[in-house]
């Protein structure tokens, strides 16, 4: 790759590397839009390292729907987990329907507690509706710490949230829920995974809730598929070797950044700084964030920048990684146009405008406005086809927006197939892998 | 106090204060050249400029927010920033499981509004199942939501199910 546009943070055994990479450095006089690509990996887990205990609540749904291999496949799979803490580790269990039990209160897993577990696990039937936001909150206090100031420094800290229904008790509303996702996870320390099974739960929901507390959305196909990601992301969470990993973004007043991929971002200063939450890495794990900015107001000759750092938890330690800046130069039209897009940049640029038109698209599909949705999907193809053509991932994408267009077209989307879309856009968004046929 | 001072007081960076100035969301400062100097007027607009932003407002509704304040009223205004910030204190002062606690009895509370949260059946889920006898050994489910758009449906099955009953006893007594 070239090194145009590049400027990284000095790369240091045990550090987070944050590279910046513009896709141009000139803008034109008056307004442009550049973007610009965040590539943030997490340090390899050396042979020393031991693994940070792990703190986890199970939230498991036993509403009606979930009668027979559902839930059995269910408490299997929580067991499951159960077993593969350690005394260092602490969990709990909390079930919910209508009502909200836990059924088995927080503390370290050992031997005694396992056995405990196993037992409440099997007494556990399903019965009536679904109390998902009660439920969850149950979780997630379960595992909260007791002392002020044991966020920064305690524990990784997870609540599985496992449903096949929608919320109906209590607050249902996904952006509330969503908000009040990111708050916990910023005032608790607590992330929040999803686990949505079959065609009757709300991706609207699960996925937001997921990306706003920092975790994971899996959209399981069937009960077959918990097993696998329960433990798929057990597994990773053991690997985590960054935790709460966030950007810090500063800016010109000329710059105003819009964020593409789907993290969870807050402007506190709303028109010179941003953080974006990235969440916890797992070793060696890369993830990229694709911003654009409109720059606007420069004379030629005139510059404005944009700078960015990534901050994170490693032990009981805040850590942060040097300040990169990437400058832009404005110039007149002619130099501009002669100036290449940078391919590498494109290719993530490309992905993540793909992934949101799609989800776009089945926000507007869910709405209704199948026409819209299709209009989404022509506009973000043809932009596309500009760069695409020597990157064989980019066409792949056109590719498949082109499929789903015509599935629009056809009126033929299913349920099923909208929640497959959401899962893809998460997890292509995120780098997010697949774990439903992971194997232990 | 100068720019530096304003910043340390503030929080916000010299840049973005600049920004502000430029914006016309606060006024420039007193005097010239080096003998240039910020007041009170300056310092309670910044943390006003500040709360407003932590809201996520937009410039615009910021600079016509403040437009509408007078000097007069800024130590009021003031005054309501500093409580929320000491409520904001406390609330960093909170365990993360008093924290969650608080929103949990909250959200029970919004669920024993009935108003808020109107009760499970009227709400139709869609999980829970009445169970139909339609004959011996013979049952329909169906979910409140199917009831409500397949209700005329479910009548013809019901009185399908009891004209074949009837057919079947008067069948039996010839």
């Amino acid at each position: 790759m070239s090194d145009q546009g590049r400027s990284g943070s000095r790369y240091k055994d045990h550090e987070v590397e944050l590279r910046l990479a513009a896709e141009r450095l000139l803008v034109r006089p008056g307004k442009s839009a550049r973007h610009i690509d965040l590539a943030i990996t997490a340090p390899a887990a050396s042979s020393g390292d031991t693994r940070s205990p792990l703190s986890l609540a199970l939230v498991v749904d036993r509403s009606g729907s979930m009668q027979g291999s559902k839930l059995a496949t269910a408490k299997a799979a929580a067991m499951a987990v159960l077993e593969r803490l350690e005394s260092e580790d602490h969990a709990a269990v909390v079930v919910f329907d209508s009502e909200v039990e836990t059924i088995l209160a927080e503390g370290p897993m050992t031997k005694e507690r396992k056995a405990k577990a196993k037992r409440r696990l099997a007494e556990v039937e399903a019965r009536a509706s679904t109390a998902l936001h009660q439920g969850w909150l149950t979780g997630c206090r379960a595992i909260a710490a007791d002392t002020a100031g044991m966020v920064a420094q305690g524990q990784l800290s997870r609540c599985f949230l496992l449903t096949d229904g929608l919320a109906n008790i209590g607050l249902d509303d996904p952006e509330a829920i969503a908000a009040q996702a990111a708050e916990v996870r910023a005032n608790t320390g607590i992330g929040t995974s999803t686990f949505g099974i079959g065609d009757d739960y709300d991706e609207g929901l699960l996925a937001p809730m997921a990306v706003a507390g920092s975790g994971q959305f899996h959209h399981l196909r069937d009960e077959t598929d918990i097993a696998a990601t329960f433990s798929g992301e057990l597994a990773e969470l053991f690997n985590v070797t960054a935790r709460g990993v966030r950007v810090e973004l500063e800016f010109d007043p000329s710059v105003q950044p819009e964020l593409i991929s789907l993290y969870r971002s807050a402007q506190a200063d709303s028109t010179t700084s941003m953080t974006v939450d990235v969440g916890d890495l797992i070793a060696g794990e890369s993830r990229h964030l694709v911003l654009r900015l409109n720059v606007l107001g420069l004379a030629p000759g005139e510059t404005a920048a944009i700078r960015a750092r990534v901050v994170w938890r490693q032990g009981d330690s805040l850590m942060a990684a040097e300040w990169s800046e990437i400058r832009f130069t404005c110039a007149d039209h002619t130099t501009c146009d002669a100036e290449p897009r940078i391919m590498p940049v494109m290719h993530w640029v490309g992905l993540h405008h793909a992934e949101r038109a799609k989800k776009h698209a089945l926000d507007l599909h869910r709405q209704g406005d199948g026409k819209l949705a299709i209009q989404a999907l022509r506009a973000v193809m043809r932009r596309l086809r500009e760069y695409a053509k020597p990157d064989q991932d980019l066409v792949r994408a056109l590719d498949e927006l082109g499929k789903l267009r015509k599935r629009y077209e056809e009126g033929k989307m299913t349920r099923s197939e909208a929640k497959e879309q959401m899962f893809n856009y998460v997890s292509t968004s995120r780098m997010q892998r697949d774990l439903r046929s992971f194997h232990k | 106090m100068n720019l530096q001072d304003l910043s340390d007081r503030t929080g916000i960076s010299v840049r973005t204060i600049r920004f502000y100035i430029t914006e016309r969301l606060l006024p420039g400062p007193e005097g010239r050249g080096t003998s240039t100097s910020y007041g009170d007027e300056h310092l309670g607009r910044l943390l006003l400029i500040r709360e407003l932003s932590s809201q996520r407002l937009p410039l615009s509704e910021i600079r016509e927010r403040l437009a509408q304040v007078s000097p007069s009223d800024l130590p009021s205004m003031l005054a309501e920033v500093e409580n929320r910030s000491r409520a904001e204190e406390t609330t960093r002062s909170t365990s993360p499981k008093e924290y969650l606690s608080s929103m949990l009895e909250q959200a029970l509370g919004q669920r024993s509004n009935p108003e808020l949260f109107p009760a499970p059946a009227e709400r139709l889920p869609r999980d829970v199942w009445r169970r139909i006898r339609l004959g011996a050994g013979i049952e329909l489910h169906v979910t409140p939501e199917a009831e409500r758009v397949e209700g005329e449906l479910i009548e013809r099955i019901q009185d399908l199910a009891k004209d074949g009953s009837k057919n079947r006893k008067r069948r039996n007594t010839q």
